[in-house]
């Protein structure tokens, strides 16, 4: 069976959600907002998180809010993020890829970005930003 | 903080390798003052550190002297 357009565009809406606060459930799992980003030196995969960088410099353990990431509604099975997100002062390392999970205090995984690593050398102090519409979410 | 040895990134609009503190854009790596308009504006947006960061290197401030002001930046942030 495949998604029906608009159901696509309410699991994307719940997925890739910008909100400051509140919950979201899917399925049986309550998930908190606001919803965050990892940036992480090695690849996650569907079973298990990749490494996420550590806390150092301006990056702390926990990721970057996605709050207000989101200002735009899904449409055709598609969601992209309208601001872009910023780590300022990064620590030293290796920027892999990025998984959104959500705020609770045990935090639940939601997406990954996964292969291709981007396998960036970043130096400390560097600024590593997504730019708008690369955090991209489709259903099909 | 440990002492992690600096490596040389190639700016992708200037040409130039340096280890001096550099702005990732995904796969894109620039010096703060070598962004174009939508990248500048898109990038400072994102974070009032950044956007004080890329005014502090398009004034002069570069290498150490730059990292020294991101990392004073940050500091102070932190201790508000």
């Amino acid at each position: 069976m495949a998604k029906a357009t608009t159901y696509a565009n309410d699991v994307l809406d719940q997925t890739y959600n910008g909100a400051a606060s509140g919950t979201d459930v899917i399925g049986s799992t309550t998930y908190t907002l606001p919803y965050r980003l990892k940036f992480l030196s090695t690849l996650s995969t569907a079973g298990s998180a990749g490494t996420e960088w550590s806390t150092s410099g301006g990056y702390t353990a926990g990721g970057v809010s996605l709050s207000g990431a989101f200002g735009t509604a899904a449409a055709s099975a598609s969601k992209a993020n309208t601001a872009a997100v910023s780590v300022t002062n990064a620590p030293a390392g290796t920027w892999a890829d990025n998984e959104i999970h959500d705020s609770h205090g045990t935090p639940k995984r939601m997406v990954f970005k996964g292969t291709p690593s981007l396998a960036k050398t970043i130096n400390a102090g560097d600024t590593c930003t997504i730019a708008i519409g690369a955090l991209t979410g489709t259903e099909a | 903080m440990p002492d992690v040895q600096r490596v040389a990134l190639t700016c992708d609009q200037c040409g130039q390798t340096d280890d001096h503190p550099k702005v990732h854009i995904g796969e894109v790596t620039k010096h703060h003052d070598c962004l174009n308009f939508q990248e500048d504006e898109m990038v400072r947006t994102s974070s009032p550190q950044a956007a004080t960061i890329i005014d502090d290197c398009k004034g002069g401030l570069r290498g150490e002297k730059l990292l020294a002001r991101i990392e004073k930046l940050h500091s102070s942030a932190k201790g508000k």
